[in-house]
Order: structure tokens, then C-alpha cells, then sequence
């Protein structure tokens, strides 16, 4: 536990002093601010706004999202530290669990101003129609976790599988693309019904605005969790395996 | 401590390391040479259950690598080649982090951070930014850091890499330092350096362990027991059959120096002939200015070796 907490601490002390990360930082309140700004001019219902602020902080994850988890192996990997971390006392399952967490947590940190935005338009606006609901947002926000939480992985598993920064965050800018866009259009993607069904499935757009709306389905609850389990478990292995 | 037993690793087809066994007494001072590619790193690698072996079997302080890997950890303290450590990182809070997570007991990290520090000459860098020292400081935190959790068997790769004069010689005091305190296995290609501090050498070539001995008696067994160097006044020509007719010399060959001066080089069984070559140069009257022993060193060694000028027999 006390390896865990350490290396946590290092991945996420890591981050704060790569150039990489303050550029993402600034970019996501950069576009969750303009972004916000235009959804209040447009709509006049606050429910409406929530909704397409989870929707615009869901699109900011497509660049942050690989361009954070890129380094978590591959660089270790190039600078050769790779090996002092794999021959000191410590599992492979401890590395992979810290590096997603340090991850997760700058993520989260990043997000925490966005509530903030729904505050202040309560707050200098009152006469705003609609309430604004804590169980539409923690609702939204609790999505936006998991799925953030899945992207990182595959993201960590993506920069386990190389030595290449670029090659980690373009894969997992691929993947994460397929799954976002997926659903999105998934009325144009096909006739057939079942790549229909199942590109309704994955959609974490969908996902996203039923929870933003307060139906929040268990049932991508468990889609999220398991896949982040399988791409930790999958790092865990290719891990060890390139020993 | 080391107990290897016919370790054998593949990579994709090319066989690095081939069936190699060997054992490390507790306290014994190994030097592990052998030219680039020999398979040095890839054995290292595995001792310390970085890498996996395709074959074959490591034991470390008793504990299987295969089966044991983080207990073998504990026992060991690494430093991989090239010294790799976290750039952007304090002194201090690096060593801090690695003694975290060397599970180095909370109360103890301080005085162990303050021990190692002072015994790699540390102390006045500890709030530096590592990325902005030099590579000789960068090489002893990474020694630092290998002793932290105060190891019985240190495995040091190629310590001295990359470094000048100075700083090899620091170094290499570090390491001698070391030696009387821990079970140590380091590679180098710095063969003074080894010869100096190692009592036992494994050479190894194309991943096969090719001599296992103490430097002195590789030396006995593999290039004979002397050369012995004489520089005489006069022609070369005429001195050499007296030089050969001296009981115990096996070859006589010369070379001219300035002003009419010629250098001999003789080999022969006995050191002790050196008494015979300066009463046959009195009795013939020559002038003779320098007379030793030319000691072979283990450079000359590993060049006939990985050579394979002499094939020695392994003894392990």
C-alpha cells in the first residue's frame, strides 16, 4: 500500500512538472469555458446546459486523454527508468494500479473548476429557468469517471505496448475515436440493426447524456468497469510479458 | 548467494546467454567481463528478475527469481547501465521515493537517506534537480539508490561507463569501499579497474561463460609465467644467441632503440632467470641499462580469451 501511495504520488507530482500537462490543462478550461459560455447564450434551460457541458468536457477527453496517458510506460521505457522501477520490491499490478490512479486523479483535478461554472450562472443569473438538480450532475460528472477511467487504461495500455509516445497516443486517439464517433452517428453507421444496436451500446455519448438527464443505466456502469479492469489487467500482462 | 544453474535466454532465435552456470560465494567480489554483445546485460538482467530466462534456474540468497521475485529484490540493490533515474526529480526526493518504494520502514528512511548520501558523497547535492547533474553525481545517485535498503548483493552494470579519469577513479574507491561491506558483481570494460578490486573474474563471450578464475591465476594458467625486458647496448644480432643460450630462456626477440641500444624481450618458465641475463651481460661486458619483469595484466587475458587464441577449461 505504501509503494502504491508513493508511486501514486509520483506519477502525479510527474505530471504537474511536464510542460505537456499544463498545455492540456489550459486547452480543457480553455474549451470548457468558451463552450459553456455559447450553450448559456443558445439555451435558455440550465438542464440543457448541463448537458452540453458533460458533452463538451466528453470531447475535450479525445486529445487530453492520450496525450496524458502517453508517457505513463513508453517514456520510462526510452529513458531506460523502466528498469529501476521493475527491480525494486514492488508487483507489476502496484505499477499499472498507480500509474491509472495518478492519471484518474490529474483528470478529475482538471475537471473539478467545471462545476463551479453551473454555480456562478446560478449565481449572477437567478432567473435562469429549470433547477439545477445535484443528481443530474453528480450523475453526469460520476459518467464522465468511467469513462475517463476506460480511456486511461487503454490509454496505459496502449503506452505498455511501446516505446513510442506518438505511436501510444495516436492508438489510443484511434480507438477512443471508433468509440466516440461510433455512437454519435450510429444512425448513419449502418443499416443493419445489430452494428446499429451495438454502436448504441458502446456510445459513450449516449451514455453520457441519459446520465447528464438522470437515468443513469447500470448497465454501462458495468460496461465501463469491466472494460478499465480488462485494459489494467492487459497492462499487468504486457508488463510482464516483455520481461 | 548466486547459485545460476544452466541459464539460457533467447531472443527471437539469437541465443544471448547459453547455458551458463555459475555460483557467488557470500562476500565474494566478482568482476563480470566480457566485449559488447557477450551477454553481460542479458545475465544481469535476469539475476536481477528483470528479464525472464528461457531455461534454466537463479538463485538468489536462497530464494527461486522465477518463484520469489520480489523477495530476491529485497536482497538485491541494482544499477542498470547508463544509470537511468527520473531527470526531472530532486536529489533527495528521488531517494526518498525509491526508499518508499524499497519498503525501507518510514522511521529508517531518513537515517538510510543520510548514510547513503554521505557514503556516495551525496550531501551537497541534495536539493539539486538530478537532469542538471553531472553524469559522474548522476552515477552515484543511481549507486545511492542501489544501496538504500542495504542489500546483501549489489549488481552493478558498467559503474564507471561514460565517465573521465577523475571521476572513474572516484568511483571505482566507492566501489572498492563497498566491496568490504557487501556481496558485489560489477561489469566493466575498465580491466585495471577489475583487476584491482575483484578476486574472482567470469568471463564471458557469445553467451558462454569462457573462464571463471582469480586474475592471478588466469594469468599463471593461460599466458605462461614471465616476460622479462632488458635493454642492451650493441647489435641484436650478435647478443641474441648468447641471450638464448642461458639456461631456462625459451624465445628471444629484440627491437632497436635509439643510439645503438636494442630491447629483448625473453620469455621464459622461471622469473628468477633475470639473475642468469645480468651475469651473462657482466661477463660479456655488455652495457645494460633496464632489466624487469613485464607483468601481463588481465587486459592481455580477455583479449586472448575473447580472442580465442587460448581456450582455458571452466572451472566454477
Amino acid at each position: 500500500m505504501r509503494s502504491f501511495l508513493s508511486l501514486w504520488r509520483r506519477e502525479f507530482a510527474a505530471l504537474f512538472l511536464s510542460p505537456i500537462a499544463y498545455v492540456m490543462l489550459m486547452f480543457f478550461l480553455l474549451v470548457t469555458g468558451c463552450g459553456f459560455y455559447w450553450l448559456v447564450k443558445e439555451n435558455q434551460e440550465l438542464t440543457h446546459s448541463i448537458q452540453g457541458l458533460m458533452v463538451v468536457i466528453w470531447s475535450c477527453m479525445l486529445i487530453v486523454l492520450p496525450i496524458l496517458t502517453m508517457r505513463t510506460f513508453a517514456e520510462e521505457r526510452k529513458n531506460g527508468t523502466f528498469e529501476t522501477l521493475m527491480t525494486a520490491p514492488i508487483c507489476d499490478t502496484t505499477v499499472v494500479a498507480a500509474k491509472f490512479a495518478g492519471v484518474l486523479s490529474f483528470f478529475l483535478l482538471m475537471c473539478a473548476p467545471t462545476p463551479l461554472y453551473l454555480l456562478i450562472i446560478r449565481w449572477i443569473a437567478p432567473e435562469t429557468i429549470g433547477v439545477l438538480d445535484a443528481g443530474t450532475v453528480l450523475g453526469g460528472y460520476l459518467m464522465i469517471g468511467l469513462i475517463a477511467s476506460t480511456f486511461i487504461a487503454l490509454g496505459i495500455l496502449n503506452s505498455a505496448l511501446t516505446s513510442n509516445q506518438i505511436i501510444a497516443a495516436i492508438s489510443t486517439f484511434a480507438v477512443m475515436s471508433i468509440l466516440f464517433f461510433g455512437g454519435l452517428f450510429e444512425p448513419h453507421l449502418s443499416k443493419t440493426p445489430l452494428v446499429r444496436e451495438v454502436g448504441g451500446y458502446l456510445s459513450s455519448a449516449l451514455h453520457l447524456m441519459e446520465s447528464a438527464r438522470g437515468v443513469f443505466d447500470t448497465r454501462s456502469l458495468v460496461f465501463y468497469l469491466s472494460t478499465t479492469f480488462f485494459f489494467l489487467f492487459a497492462t499487468t500482462k504486457a508488463v510482464s510479458t516483455r520481461r | 548467494m548466486i547459485k545460476v544453474q544452466n541459464l539460457t535466454k533467447k531472443f527471437s532465435g539469437n541465443t544471448a546467454v547459453d547455458d551458463v552456470s555459475f555460483e557467488v560465494e557470500r562476500g565474494e567480489i566478482i568482476g563480470f567481463l566480457g566485449p559488447n554483445g557477450a551477454g553481460k546485460t542479458t545475465t544481469m538482467r535476469m539475476l536481477t528478475g528483470f528479464l525472464h530466462p528461457t531455461r534454466g534456474s537463479i538463485k538468489i540468497a536462497g530464494y527461486d527469481v522465477m518463484r520469489n521475485p520480489l523477495q530476491v529484490r529485497r536482497h538485491i540493490g541494482y544499477m542498470p547501465e547508463s544509470c537511468p533515474l527520473y531527470a526531472e526529480m530532486r536529489v533527495d526526493e528521488y531517494l526518498r521515493f525509491r526508499a518508499q518504494i524499497k519498503e525501507v520502514p518510514r522511521r529508517d528512511v531518513k537515517t538510510r537517506l543520510g548514510v547513503v548520501k554521505d557514503q556516495c558523497g551525496l550531501t551537497t547535492v541534495g536539493r539539486r534537480i538530478i537532469g542538471q547533474l553531472s553524469k559522474g553525481f548522476r552515477q552515484r545517485v543511481g549507486l545511492a539508490d542501489s544501496l538504500l535498503h542495504d542489500p546483501d548483493l549489489l549488481i552493478l552494470d558498467e559503474p564507471t561507463a561514460g565517465l573521465d579519469p577523475n571521476q572513474i577513479r572516484e568511483v571505482r574507491e566507492l566501489i572498492g569501499w563497498l566491496a568490504e561491506r557487501h556481496t558485489l558483481l560489477l561489469s566493466t570494460h575498465i580491466l585495471p579497474e577489475v583487476e584491482m578490486a575483484c578476486k574472482r573474474v567470469l568471463i564471458i563471450d557469445r553467451g558462454k561463460i569462457v573462464a571463471s578464475d582469480s586474475p592471478k591465476s588466469l594469468q599463471k594458467r593461460l599466458l605462461g609465467d614471465s616476460l622479462i625486458s632488458a635493454d642492451i647496448l650493441g647489435d641484436a644480432s650478435l647478443i641474441t644467441p648468447f641471450l638464448k643460450a642461458v639456461d631456462g630462456v625459451d624465445m628471444v626477440t629484440s627491437e632497436p632503440l635509439e643510439d645503438g641500444w636494442s630491447r629483448f624481450r625473453i620469455d621464459s618458465a622461471s622469473p628468477q632467470i633475470r639473475t642468469q641475463i645480468f651475469e651473462c651481460a657482466v661477463s660479456n661486458g655488455w652495457k645494460l641499462r633496464e632489466l624487469h619483469m613485464e607483468s601481463r595484466s588481465l587486459e592481455d587475458i580477455f583479449v586472448a580469451i575473447t580472442r580465442g587464441d587460448v581456450t582455458p577449461e571452466v572451472k566454477s
